[in-house]
């Protein structure tokens, strides 16, 4: 947890190689090495004189320490061969968001009975024909995604892949003060969602007097999901707000919500109808088939990639629940 | 190999450096500390390559490590157990067994 005195110049970059150190190591011994680590750079820093260490001083410290992903691979016994230590667990993790992010938004589109591929040949219902077939549809898609890190990892190179464990690193941000203002969010969509005429007034189509309605009764059966989508982040803010940070209730909820947010998306995006346009507006219904047809395509677009951005947040949760556990 | 590179004489120097370290942990030490003596007794090295030998030979029960925390913030000192003076006995054992070795390949060569 930060504290609210200033940095001393160089602390930052002590800060940045050590949450880049523990990012590598295995989660077993993570917070002794930090720990460790963290005394001999302030044992070296204090040679340098009494009073915050310089900018210079730090970068000396810390290049007699070598790369973070180098001490980790000495640190765990292993060559820096094509494989080490932080590649293997950028590939580790990102296969495992990859995999269960793919494997899931699959298994949504199977149960809900989408026929439509979300994206053809890579994301799309399982087969339904034979428990063999949907085993090899899984292990298809896991092949799919190991393939596709690999090239990944190929194109970028193994000095930029390490890289990739800050883009995601699995601690979940969180203040009382975000915590408060998510809350008020949370309140305000449930209003609108909820109270008919706040609702019938927002989603409706026409001029002032004779405004209609265009929401589909396919999307207010929805309703109920996302309520228990907005009643979970309210309770994950409500613990953040209670405890001051993160602890693995909050994260479980978290998981949870993204869940059911990724569940709600998929939902959106397989309904028949989104939206139904009044006769009373005045549209032809050529126009008003427009018009739907445009709505759903943003609709898909951006519940596709609230999916794919949710079922990550869900993965990255479930890691972080497993990492907490096992210190 | 150049023989004139002075890395050529640094990595012929790391091969001791496990065996060096441990001569210098009779008595109790923190890792800068033992990076500093170390070059002091021409075993130039650094914190990134002494560390992760520590935490092997810590492993294994060869050191013994506390925690002097009576500071204003903790710092962690290593020393030689029982075991370690065995597998000191043991390096020093391997290393004369090589010194000799190369006496008797480097004998006659000027």
């Amino acid at each position: 947890m930060s504290s609210a005195a200033p940095l001393a110049p160089g602390a930052k970059a002590v800060e940045a190689y050590l949450a880049r150190l523990r990012d590598v190591l295995p989660d077993e011994k993570a917070d002794l090495v930090v720990s460790e680590v963290s005394a001999l750079i302030q044992d070296r820093l204090e040679q340098d004189g009494p009073g915050p260490a310089t900018e210079e001083g730090t970068a000396r410290a810390l290049a007699a320490l070598g790369r973070p992903e180098v001490l980790a691979s000495a640190i765990t016994g292993e060559e820096g061969g094509p494989f080490d230590a932080a590649t293997r667990r950028a590939f580790t993790r990102m296969l495992a968001v990859a995999f269960a992010g793919h494997l899931l938004l699959s298994i949504v589109l199977t149960v809900v009975g989408a026929d439509a591929k979300l994206v053809p040949g890579l994301v799309g219902a399982l087969p339904r024909t034979s428990w063999l077939h949907m085993t090899l549809g899984v292990l298809g898609i896991f092949f799919v995604d190991v393939g596709f890190l690999v090239v990944l990892f190929k194109c970028l190179g193994r000095d930029r892949v390490p890289a990739i464990l800050h883009h995601l690193r699995l601690e979940m941000p969180g203040s009382r003060r975000d915590a408060g203002l998510a809350l008020v969010l949370v309140a305000l969509l449930a209003v609108l969602l909820n109270v008919a005429s706040f609702r019938d007034a927002l989603f409706a189509v026409g001029g002032p007097g004779h405004r209609a309605p265009i929401l589909a009764p396919d999307v207010i059966a929805l309703l109920p999901l996302a309520d228990l989508l907005l009643a979970l982040f309210a309770l994950r803010h409500l613990l953040i707000l209670w405890t001051g940070g993160e602890r693995i209730p909050g994260l479980a909820l978290d998981a949870l919500a993204s869940l059911a947010g990724a569940v709600l998306a998929v939902f959106l995006m397989t309904r028949d109808q989104l939206v139904r346009i009044p006769e009373s507006v005045g549209l032809s219904s050529a126009q008003a088939e427009t018009f739907s047809d445009l709505l759903f395509r943003v609709v898909v677009i951006v519940g596709f990639v609230a999916s794919l951005l949710l079922v990550t947040r869900f993965v990255k949760r479930v890691l972080r629940i497993r990492q907490l556990l096992s210190r | 190999m150049d023989p004139r590179d002075p890395r050529t004489e640094a990595e012929l120097r790391r091969g001791v450096l496990q065996l060096v370290a441990l001569a210098l942990l009779e008595e109790p030490r923190y890792g800068y500390e033992l990076v500093r003596l170390l070059g002091q007794a021409g075993f130039q090295t650094e914190e990134g390559t002494l560390y992760p030998i520590l935490r092997r030979f810590e492993e294994q029960g060869a050191l013994e490590a506390t925690w002097d925390t009576s500071r204003t913030r903790p710092r962690k000192y290593y020393q030689l157990s029982i075991d370690g003076r065995r597998v000191r006995g043991e390096l020093t054992e391997a290393w004369r067994r090589v010194r000799d070795a190369t006496d008797a390949a480097l004998k006659g060569v000027s």
